[in-house]
């Protein structure tokens, strides 16, 4: 016979009564969501850890003190502070998430997103699916370097070694990939802002 | 077969085991005590 399934908010009182492992039920329960989120967010596995990790410090230490509010869900709130924090992170390295390109197309430049609500979030979705049709127009050996540097985050030396090209052609694909982007974009009149 | 290059995004994303250890035992080595300016958290190591 299946467990019933404990809610959140009794979980969150007996965790406040003491009882230890109704947090660990909370954290096994959630935990892809919330760290799928602020990868989402950061693109870096250590800072996610990181991040993931003082989310939940400062779940404890709210929860402890007693000044949990629970007024919506539990998981609405800790995805709020995790977005908080990566909203920190970004702030006190004085740069928004974006990846640093000289190009004169930076294609990650349309995705920036501060907020969090969920039209903005629905529209950022939509965006990233455009993108990816988009990317499907380009040749394939353009379309591979990108992938592997914006979605792989991988390195040209990694791509090249990847591809059996050279550094120098892998930029060159790179650079005309983004050209074409450019073009697909301008032709089929898409616009990709929030 | 095309090869589809955003397979590699379908990996699983979870915190490491340590991650998850280190946050349950944060979470038990405090505790909160009632004080005349309020609740304070007390480190228990």
């Amino acid at each position: 016979m299946k467990k019933p399934i404990i809610a959140d908010s009794t979980l969150v009182s007996k965790y406040i009564s003491g009882d230890e492992k109704s947090l660990e039920i909370l954290i096994n329960r959630h935990k892809q969501r919330i760290y799928s989120f602020i990868y989402s967010k950061v693109y870096d596995r250590d800072l996610t850890e990181d991040i993931f990790q003082d989310t939940f410090i400062k779940v404890i230490r709210t929860l402890k003190l007693g000044n949990y509010n629970e007024e919506g869900k539990f998981i609405s709130w800790v995805m709020r502070i995790a977005h908080n924090l990566v909203i920190d992170h970004f702030r006190k390295n004085s740069r928004i998430p974006k990846f640093e390109n000289s190009q004169d197309f930076d294609i990650f430049s349309v995705l920036k997103n501060t907020d969090i609500d969920i039209e903005n979030k629905m529209i950022k979705d939509q965006i990233l699916g455009e993108v990816k049709k988009i990317i499907e127009f380009l040749p394939d050996d353009q379309k591979e370097v990108l992938i592997y540097r914006y979605y792989n985050d991988l390195s040209f030396k990694e791509i090249s070694e990847k591809t059996g090209v050279s550094i120098n052609t892998s930029l060159g694909r790179m650079r005309y990939a983004l050209i074409n982007l450019r073009n697909i974009i301008k032709k089929k009149n898409i616009i990709l802002t929030t | 077969m095309e090869k589809n290059y955003f397979f590699q995004e379908q990996i699983a994303l979870e915190p490491k085991r340590k991650t998850i250890n280190f946050i349950l035992n944060f979470s038990k080595s405090i505790k909160a005590q009632k004080t005349s300016l309020g609740s304070v958290i007390i480190d228990l190591n």
